[in-house]
């Protein structure tokens, strides 16, 4: 190995330890590297810092990082509409808004009821042209990787949106939703349409003619893990959870349906939770 | 052998043939000239002149170079899945990073860019986004001695764009 050395003239003019130079003085395409390596939402901060680095932002969109978001969660509660992030390691960030500017509410009811326990009444609100824009916002911000949409009352355009919007997210989970009304088709949308690998759905409303076959197709195409937990059809209650392709967690089914037998015939793994309420005849039946 | 560089300031460093090689650009200028390993003549006989590097930046890169002229060549990683660049910077770079004032590390940066030493770009683009990273936009501006040229209309315009997350 040859050593380097400095051969030169040491009478020279020192020149200066201390540079002028700045970040901002660096060529763009360096600013907007070094951008890229910078984690969650320090691209905030750094876009109000000077206008230069604002427009280097803007330049090369694609060289900054974006914030990762491990959750997204939409819901509407006591007449809000709440939009929830949740950064790794970092506190969740929400917003709030009133529902009632976007013409979500029912009209008041005159049954009565003090104001005060009308004002605390969850309604389902609206996923309005409003909202989509909050979404639009998050993601060009950051990476979602789970969205949650919990109790809110959704259109098959608002779905199309909402698919669209937030096409790269792993994990989908619907909480407290009512899909009655919803298309097979566009329900599908959601539950698949972005791409995810995982989904869980609990307390929702559904419409039994989603789970059929092509559901289960769809599954067994992308999922690794599905979990269904309480999902309600035309009124009857359906405990059940299945982690398909698990991840180390076990399950707990608990189904009164015949079909369950059916549908699990079609899932390539399934893991039963130790308290599981199915009686030893279901579960050899299934094996077989 | 041994290649002779020219800084801005005429310092003049002789360094292993190898440690040239890993500057893409000095790469590049060796095969203008006609300059190979095998050739001692032609090594001797010129130098290559870098007129973007001072003597002080020229020997810190050299003194990076001679850790990891050894290295094993990286694999090209994509950026990851959701659009951000991962770098480990080592133990060893972090210490040798360290202690730059801020302004020699812009230097650095600006010589890693020119002579396109990847290794030595990349470790350098880590450490100062480590050092923006958490720090509030005023924190950031004080930090690297810049004039915030944004007026306040600007700066609530940006504000109000990406009210939602914001504590």
């Amino acid at each position: 190995m040859v050593s380097s050395e400095i051969v030169g003239d040491n009478n020279k003019p020192a020149i200066p330890e201390i540079c002028k130079t700045t970040l901002c003085g660096l060529p763009d395409l360096v600013q907007s590297h070094i951008l890229s390596f910078l984690p969650r939402l320090s691209i905030i901060n750094v876009s109000l810092t000077c206008r230069l680095w604002r427009e280097v932002i803007i330049a090369f969109p694609k060289q900054c990082a974006k914030a990762q978001f491990d959750k997204a969660t939409v819901k509407s509660c006591t007449r809000k509409f709440l939009i929830i992030i949740k950064e790794k390691g970092r506190p969740n960030i929400s917003k709030t808004f009133p529902i009632v500017e976007e013409n979500a509410y029912e009209p008041p009811r005159k049954d009565g009821r003090i104001e005060e326990e009308q004002k605390n009444e969850d309604v389902q609100s609206k996923c309005t042209p409003g909202i989509i824009q909050r979404f639009d916002k998050i993601v060009r911000i950051g990476i979602v990787k789970t969205l949650k949409i919990d109790a809110i009352d959704i259109t098959e355009e608002s779905i199309d949106r909402i698919v669209h919007i937030f096409a790269h997210v792993e994990k989908v989970t619907l909480t407290n939703m009512d899909l009655q009304g919803i298309s097979n088709e566009k329900a599908r949308k959601l539950l698949f349409g972005m791409g995810n690998t995982k989904l869980n759905i609990s307390f929702t409303w559904i419409n039994a003619r989603l789970f059929d076959n092509s559901f289960w197709e769809k599954c067994k195409d992308q999922l690794c893990v599905l979990e269904l937990d309480t999902v309600i059809v035309r009124q009857r209650k359906v405990n059940l959870y299945l982690v398909y392709k698990t991840i180390g967690q076990a399950g707990i089914p608990v189904i009164r349906e015949d079909k369950f037998i059916h549908l699990c015939s079609r899932i390539p793994s399934i893991t039963f939770g130790v308290q599981n309420e199915l009686n030893a005849d279901t579960i050899i039946r299934i094996f077989k | 052998p041994n290649v002779k560089l020219v800084t801005s300031d005429n310092e003049e460093f002789v360094v292993d043939f190898r440690i040239a090689k890993m500057s893409v650009t000095v790469s590049r200028l060796m095969e203008a000239m006609n300059m190979s390993e095998t050739d001692d003549a032609s090594l001797l006989s010129n130098s290559i002149p870098l007129p973007n590097v001072t003597k002080a930046v020229m020997a810190r890169v050299i003194e990076w170079c001679e850790k990891h002229k050894n290295d094993e060549p990286k694999e090209e990683k994509e950026n990851d899945k959701r659009g951000r660049t991962t770098h480990v910077v080592s133990d060893w770079d972090k210490e040798f990073l360290k202690n730059d004032e801020f302004g020699r590390l812009c230097q650095l940066m600006g010589a890693a860019n020119y002579l396109e030493i990847k290794g030595l770009f990349n470790d350098i683009s880590q450490t100062i986004a480590n050092m923006i990273h958490g720090k509030k936009s005023d924190e950031i501006a004080e930090m690297f001695n810049i004039h915030c040229d944004l007026t306040e209309a600007e700066k609530k315009e940006i504000r109000k764009k990406t009210a939602w997350c914001e504590d």
